[in-house]
């Protein structure tokens, strides 16, 4: 009996086949039924309440949210942010975006600058109609509207979220004063300096230091964010050569790598972010920020729009969005939260204007000295551009280096 | 309660009882392995593939030096995993045949204890304990050992494997517990009576009998330090790239084929070291010990 109930006979199995190919097929109907149903009940809950709050799909890196505080936009404006993090590494935001959904899910994107171009070329993203957004005016800083890789064939595809300025942190008690960049590579230093270990970063670092010192006669390079194949050649066998000499202690990434290799005396000098400079401080390393006379390395986070807004009615919404991120508050916020710059004057009249929500003093002292960076500087800003033309090759270049 | 079998006469599961453990294995498990070696064959567009068969990704991990990285991960898992083996083979022998049983679970827990950290803070501890500053140069120094601290004890490879046997060490330690309970102690006191030294008792009795654990200790800690990534980014410094942080990037720059050529040669090996195990430990005898 215990057999006969065991067995599995060919009806049984053609019969658990069918139930379960006709769950799979009834799945998609039972899923828009459930759909349809919580819809309904949506619409009849915003006609009751607010039938006009708009629900915009940022997708940006996550250190771009101001979080809870998108409240005061949904206060302001009816505008509701809905945020997810883009995870930040471009190469899959890009496929997402140009092979899958992603461009049609989301609305607007916060990325690192240089993927424009070619999100724009795959048509992905659409370009901005800045007479839409009035908050683009003067008060902007002026070294933010001409980055290049922002407008393609006259058109503003990149608006600035976020902006900084990069160069090196170092260790004022074992670095005297260090105002280039050849402290990273300098011998007296061997196998305690570092830079970061991402193409984008490193190379840039590097182009700056050979074009501006004319070392190897690169001073031809054009553009440090956007090499050609043969100034990429020579950048890259110029930091192979260090690395293999033994120049470098390690290649860091992330936040507590930056700090720990600073703090625990690994490394004295090093290609990196700010902040760093002042968590090491706090821990009572006397950390410093350098002024090289190469410049510094500009990077900005960019707002892009998706393609698909337009079928979605959010066109108008989405540029009321970003005129409200320059109208300043977002940049108090962001800049308490997250020590990030938004590059407009608004940001410190909003702070005077409203002293009980915002430090102006403080709110000041930071913009200003972001400003400097950009203003008193010694050399150029050249801006970091994570989409260069020969990024494949970047790719491959970095994968060598690393080998070697 | 007796637990109503699930097996014909002979042990051998009827078709209707294997029928949705082997759907869900081949729709989560076998289908995606195979749709990655037949993906390793397929040309590259900008963003994607297209079904146009090509061996590129296999020439290229030649031509492009990644074999170079991929044998070193290699050399790497098999050097960790033989020194742990060597380290917890005895560790499991001393925890399960000389320690009284009561303080038996109190050893096993110590080797759990730090499962309980992020496995990121856990590797990033031991730069505090192998760095310039760190606690064995330190010691070194105040003991006189050597007149300034040690470079070479972190960023370089030597650290890569304290940080993977850190990791991996209890993966070797307890199948090797488990497969010693099957090692009776009349067993090793007959071989013991019939004039057997140490060695011979070891060699010719216990680890034979203990085959099945070791192999599996040894599978545990090979295909966890092939695909281990943390390690080798926080301690391995500037020329220590593994097959994993490789793969990452290829992903990054969209070079699929080539990340599904790579993993196809990992999974060819994976599962090259699962049969021999099958085949030559008898790693199923293992489980038998739960019985």
């Amino acid at each position: 009996m215990a057999s006969k109930k065991n067995k599995f006979t060919r009806r049984e199995f053609f019969g658990t086949g069918l139930k379960i190919g006709a769950g799979i097929a009834a799945y998609p109907f039972i899923k828009s039924v459930l759909a349809r149903s919580r819809s309904a009940t949506s619409l009849f809950a915003a006609t009751e309440e607010e039938a006009e709050v708009k629900e915009l799909r940022l997708w940006a890196s996550g250190t771009q949210t101001i979080e809870e505080h998108w409240e005061k936009l949904e206060s302001d404006l009816g505008i509701k942010i809905l945020f997810s993090d883009n995870g930040n590494a471009v190469g899959p935001v890009i496929s997402k975006m140009v092979f899958g959904d992603a461009a049609k899910i989301y609305d607007i994107n916060g990325l690192q600058g240089g993927a424009e171009k070619e999100l724009a070329d795959q048509g992905a993203i659409i370009p901005w109609d800045m007479s839409l957004i009035p908050n683009w005016d003067d008060d902007i800083w002026p070294m933010v509207r001409n980055i290049p890789y922002h407008t393609v064939t006259g058109k503003r595809y990149g608006i600035p979220f976020t902006i900084n300025a990069d160069s090196m942190v170092y260790n004022a008690d074992k670095v005297s004063v260090c105002d280039t960049y050849a402290y990273v590579f300098d011998r007296s230093l061997k196998g305690k300096t570092s830079m970061e270990d991402y193409w984008a970063n490193a190379c840039i670092f590097a182009a700056m230091y050979l074009k501006e010192n004319n070392i190897q006669g690169m001073g031809t390079i054009e553009d440090p964010g956007n090499l050609k194949v043969d100034e990429l050649e020579g950048v890259m066998e110029f930091l192979i050569r260090e690395k293999k000499e033994g120049q470098f202690r390690t290649f860091w990434s992330g936040w507590e790598q930056g700090v720990s290799l600073i703090t625990s005396g690994e490394v004295w000098c090093m290609t990196g972010w700010e902040p760093i400079v002042y968590a090491a401080q706090e821990k009572g390393v006397n950390a410093k920020y350098a002024v090289p006379k190469e410049g510094y390395e500009g990077w900005s986070n960019d707002l892009i729009l998706h393609e698909g807004v337009k079928k979605k009615g959010l066109y108008e919404t989405a540029h009321a969005f970003v005129n409200w991120v320059y109208s300043g508050y977002f940049g108090n916020q962001i800049m308490k939260m997250r020590g990030y710059c938004s590059p407009t004057e608004k940001v410190i009249k909003y702070a005077e204007a409203h002293p009980n929500e915002f430090d102006p003093e403080w709110i000041k002292g930071k913009q200003k000295h972001v400003l400097d960076k950009f203003k008193k500087k010694k050399g150029e800003t050249y801006w970091q551009n994570v989409r260069p033309n020969n990024f494949k090759l970047y790719e491959d270049w970095w994968e060598k280096l690393r080998r070697a | 309660m007796k637990l109503r079998t699930r097996e014909k006469k002979g042990g051998v599961l009827v078709p209707g009882e294997i029928f949705l453990p082997a759907l869900y294995v081949m729709i989560l498990g076998i289908i995606p392995l195979l749709l990655i070696i037949v993906w390793s064959f397929f040309e590259p567009t900008e963003y994607w593939i297209r079904p146009r068969l090509t061996i590129a990704a296999y020439t290229k991990f030649f031509t492009l030096g990644r074999y170079i990285t991929f044998l070193k991960t290699l050399r790497v898992s098999v050097t960790v995993t033989v020194i742990a083996l060597l380290l917890g083979y005895p560790i499991a022998f001393f925890i399960r045949k000389i320690i009284k049983e009561k303080y038996r679970t109190l050893i096993l827990f110590i080797f759990i204890i730090p499962f309980f950290l992020s496995y990121i803070i856990r590797i990033f501890s031991l730069r505090l304990i192998l760095g310039r500053n760190g606690l064995i140069n330190n010691l070194l120094v105040l003991t006189g050992l050597v007149s300034e601290p040690l470079e070479g004890l972190l960023f370089n490879e030597f650290a890569v494997h304290i940080g993977l046997l850190s990791s991996y060490l209890p993966f070797m330690i307890f199948p090797i517990v488990l497969s010693i309970e099957r090692v009776g102690n009349s067993t090793i006191e007959a071989s013991q009576d019939l004039g057997a030294t140490f060695f011979q008792t070891l060699f010719k009795v216990i680890i034979p009998l203990t085959k099945p654990g070791i192999f599996a200790g040894c599978i545990f800690v090979f295909v966890s330090s092939l695909g281990s990534t943390v390690e080798w980014d926080l301690l391995g410094g500037v020329s220590e790239l593994s097959t994993q942080q490789m793969l990452e990037s290829l992903i990054t720059a969209l070079k699929f084929p080539s990340t599904f050529a790579i993993s196809t040669l990992i999974l060819i090996i994976t599962m090259g070291a699962l049969l021999l195990g099958f085949r030559y430990a008898r790693i199923g005898d293992l489980f038998e010990t739960l019985e």
